[in-house]
């Protein structure tokens, strides 16, 4: 997979935001050009990506946002529209028009401890204007969060029956609001009560990177079942595409490697130097107990997010 | 004196089911067969008669019946007493040459008058010994704590023991667990070091009342700077706020969850003393709902609170090091089986002072064998199997008192209330809190214990 | 060139840094993308260094640290230790 950033800009300013860094950056242009664009689905192409993953930012801030989906849809690619929700009528009512399995718009959701009603009810009437296109997400950056609220949502709204869970990692630049690995086995046991609860109303959860095995009780991996698989391994390079066509692994990884787009460029390739690149942070953990626990050495885990444990490095103090 | 030791001798042979009066009903707790249930006036009554005065007859309310048979139950977990062999579950408690001044509010004041450096060799030695004996217990760590409290710089020894620690369990492949008390600012170099190390960091802060945050009084500021650096480390943060005056407690608990965000936030009691005898100490009840309430704020955020003699998951023989088995090591090398006891009067078994030896006679330190000193006054009340008699060197400690002290009271109220938030049964504590009097019935209930249960 | 650094400070390298785990630590070395893992007794010494520059020092703890191993021994085990991490450019003299 690959995602495109098509833009810096944003209407929101979640405390999380691991996009922070580049958006700082003043050397990247604010909005991806159409050549670049162009670029990235010849690329995707290449690579033999069928999906088009557009973020940003805000990616429907971009004024040419609608004639890139067109494109992508022509060229049969589906999109994957990473949103806040906070979108224009205009572009709503082109999205309303896409056939389902054309595009999915994976909305992350403004939680309360937020306390943002008006761009909260923004969102809602996205949800209701998109319903079954409509994909939530969650981004854990805090051990207040409840996760109960979404699958009211999922009811109501008539959304995609499925909730996609995502942990807010480190900035390496910036600071940005982040969920310390000490309190993952808290939100492990409360992402535990979460699933039982969805699944008695058949919505499924799935994990996005930096979920660990061991922030989830031993008796529940048969209830986390194929979700699993999902833990210990999802920190690969992501292939973040950014507005001025370079690559980078991925967001809180920005500063560590990046590789000018070219007409040869595969996702293959890009993950080989990348992790080639990151090779050197491979012998350890988030944890100081990671290089001694079973799931590690036997390579089920790779240590968790990468961000993460370069965060725990330490470097020579100033005499 | 023989009065008294008769009591003691008749608490321990008692049921240990305790009854509590809450509100208009009564809890029943009955900590060694891990039992808990609120119910009112009568059925106590049907207890007591079927319990202690062996009534058979049928019972027609199923829910009753079935807690009666669960109070029957003989099996009872009763903490062993200590055997003089290391309880490898214990830490090992090391403490620094500077932990000897008195703190205002405690009177853990031991060795004020050596001036003896702590003897590395015989520090060394005492590592190698513990190593060695968790290894013949066949258990797989070593738990140390160390005690840095009130010091503005780390103190180097506990480099060099953390370090030899380590590389025993290396040689003798375990594992290592290490704690440490501290207080005030820590240099950076030692903040790396203990966020590394560390598993826990008990961090004592003493903050009479916001207003001491917000005008950034210099030492209080870079002290909270070095929480703050902890709690983004891996080791666990445990704040323990000490000398807050009782109506500041809330504000402060949520300005530490917002801005410090820790594991765990613990309120000190404070505690009449000969030094603090004027000074302002909050009175129980006021200390007692400021906790609570401070509890729930703190909760909300996600964070544990602690109480060091709250209800706890299994019975204790004593709250303290002392009356478990375990080693602790003094600054001049000297190696105790418990703490050094206030000058009240309660009995002091066999410590052994090694003092500067290089060798250790391991015959010797095994026979570490004591008796566990519980006043006659806990015998029956409720928190004898968690709180157990707290902290033992408090000057005021209730040896042979009949009364309950400020520690007790607000001891039993906080106990109480843990034991109602585990039924959830939070409108009791509302009340409870709200009225003086059903208050005041239960701090102040003479015995706790079924046998003198007397219907209202 | 390995110095003799017993008159000399020591410090951690440039573009060095490192993790400490519970029964290791592992050296990063961002410019060569090398990567050591360092296991007691050679853990200590990188952790003193960590913190104190002179050699001396660091020998007297160490001795400590290893306690019985005998003087000699353990001397000779620091100074090759640092040697070899002079060799890799993990530490330097100042």
């Amino acid at each position: 997979m690959s995602n495109l950033s098509i833009t810096t800009l944003c209407n929101k300013r979640c405390a999380y935001c691991f996009a922070g860094d580049t958006r700082h950056e003043d050397r990247l242009p604010i909005f991806m050009s159409e050549e670049i664009y162009a670029k990235a689905l010849d690329y995707l192409s290449l690579s033999g990506i069928k999906q088009v993953r557009l973020l940003g930012g805000e990616p429907t801030l971009h004024p040419s946002i609608i004639p890139m989906m067109d494109k992508a849809i022509k060229k049969k690619f589906s999109i994957l529209l990473f949103s806040n929700g906070l979108i224009k009528k205009e572009i709503l009512n082109y999205i309303e028009k896409i056939a389902v399995g054309d595009l999915t718009i994976l909305l992350n959701t403004i939680h309360p401890l937020e306390n943002n009603e008006k761009l909260a009810k923004q969102q809602r009437l996205t949800m209701q204007t998109l319903s079954s296109k409509v994909k939530l997400g969650i981004n854990i950056f805090n051990r207040r969060q409840e996760y109960g609220y979404l699958l009211d949502y999922i009811d109501k709204y008539n959304l995609m029956r499925e909730v996609r869970l995502g942990i807010s990692h480190p900035l390496l630049e910036q600071k940005n609001e982040y969920l310390h690995p000490k309190f993952y086995s808290y939100i492990g046991r409360n992402i535990i009560s979460f699933l039982a609860e969805a699944k008695k109303r058949q919505i499924k959860l799935g994990f996005d990177c930096g979920f660990v095995p061991c922030m989830f009780p031993v008796e529940t991996y048969n209830l986390l079942g194929d979700m699993m698989k999902n833990t210990g391994k999802r920190c690969n390079p992501i292939l973040d595409l950014l507005t001025d066509g370079t690559f980078i692994s991925c967001y809180p990884l920005n500063n560590l490697k990046k590789i000018k787009i070219t007409e040869n460029t595969t996702s293959k390739n890009l993950i080989k130097e990348f992790k080639a690149e990151l090779s050197i942070y491979s012998n350890y953990g988030i944890y100081n107990y990671c290089t001694e626990c079973a799931f590690f050495k036997e390579k089920f885990c790779t240590g968790g997010c990468t961000a993460m444990k370069i965060r725990r490095l330490r470097k020579k103090q100033p005499r | 004196m023989k009065n008294k030791n008769k009591v003691v001798e008749a608490g321990k042979k008692a049921s240990q089911i305790f009854i509590l009066p809450i509100n208009k009903n009564w809890l029943i707790y009955a900590p060694l067969i891990n039992v808990t249930a609120f119910v009112n006036n009568e059925a106590v009554s049907t207890i007591k008669d079927f319990i202690l005065n062996g009534k058979k007859s049928k019972i027609t309310d199923n829910s009753l019946s079935q807690l009666i048979q669960q109070l029957k139950e003989t099996n009872k977990i009763i903490p062993g007493k200590i055997k003089g062999q290391l309880s490898p579950e214990i830490p090992c408690n090391i403490f620094s040459q500077e932990f000897k001044k008195s703190r205002q509010f405690c009177n853990f004041n031991i060795v004020t008058k050596s001036k003896k450096q702590m003897n590395y060799e015989a520090l060394a030695d005492a590592i190698d010994w513990y190593a060695c004996n968790i290894k013949s217990l066949k258990k797989d760590a070593l738990n140390v704590h160390f005690y840095a409290n009130n010091l503005i710089s780390f103190p180097e020894i506990f480099e060099v023991a953390l370090h030899r620690i380590k590389y025993m369990a290396s040689i003798e492949n375990l594992r290592t667990n290490f704690e440490i008390s501290i207080g005030s600012q820590i240099e950076e170099k030692w903040l790396d070091f203990i966020g590394d190390y560390f598993k826990k960091v008990f961090l004592s802060i003493d903050i009479k009342d916001l207003n001491q945050i917000i005008s950034s009084d210099k030492s209080l500021t870079k002290t909270l700077e070095s929480a703050k650096a902890l709690a983004n480390s891996n080791a666990q943060l445990f704040l323990k706020i000490r000398n807050t005056e009782a109506n500041e407690m809330k504000q402060i608990a949520s300005w530490m969850c917002e801005n410090i965000n820790p594991d765990a936030i613990c309120f000190e009691y404070n505690t009449q003393h000969s030094v603090s005898k004027n000074s302002k100490l909050s009175k129980s009840d006021e200390f007692s709902k400021n906790f609570l309430e401070s509890r729930k704020i703190i909760e909300s955020y996600g964070i544990k609170t602690l109480y060091s003699e709250d209800i706890k998951e299994y019975p204790v023989l004593t709250c303290c090091p002392d009356g478990q088995d375990t080693l602790i090591v003094y600054p001049y090398g000297c190696f105790y089986g418990y703490h050094l006891i206030s000058k009240s009067g309660i009995k002091k078994a066999s410590n052994l002072n090694i003092g500067q030896t290089k060798k250790i006679n391991k015959n010797e330190i095994i026979n570490l064998g004591k008796e566990a000193i519980i006043n006659f006054r806990c015998e029956t009340c409720f928190c004898r199997w968690s709180c157990a008699g707290g902290c033992y060197v408090e000057d005021e400690h209730p040896v042979f008192s009949n009364n309950y002290n400020n520690h007790c009271i607000q001891t039993r109220i906080i106990s109480a209330c843990s034991l109602l938030t585990n039924l959830e049964l939070g409108s009791e504590i509302d009340m409870l809190m709200a009225y003086e009097h059903s208050l005041n019935a239960l701090k102040m209930q003479h015995s706790d214990l079924l046998e003198n249960f007397e219907t209202r | 060139m390995i110095q003799d650094l017993t008159h000399k400070k020591i410090v951690i390298g440039d573009n060095v840094s490192w993790v400490v785990n519970d029964n290791n630590i592992v050296i990063v070395c961002k410019k060569t993308k090398e990567q050591f893992i360092i296991n007691y007794p050679e853990a200590a010494i990188w952790d003193l260094i960590s913190r104190h520059s002179d050699l001396t020092m660091i020998i007297k703890k160490m001795r400590i640290i290893t306690h019985k191993t005998g003087i000699k021994k353990v001397d000779k085990l620091t100074k090759k230790t640092i040697q070899f991490w002079q060799v890799k450019k993990l530490i330097k003299a100042i």
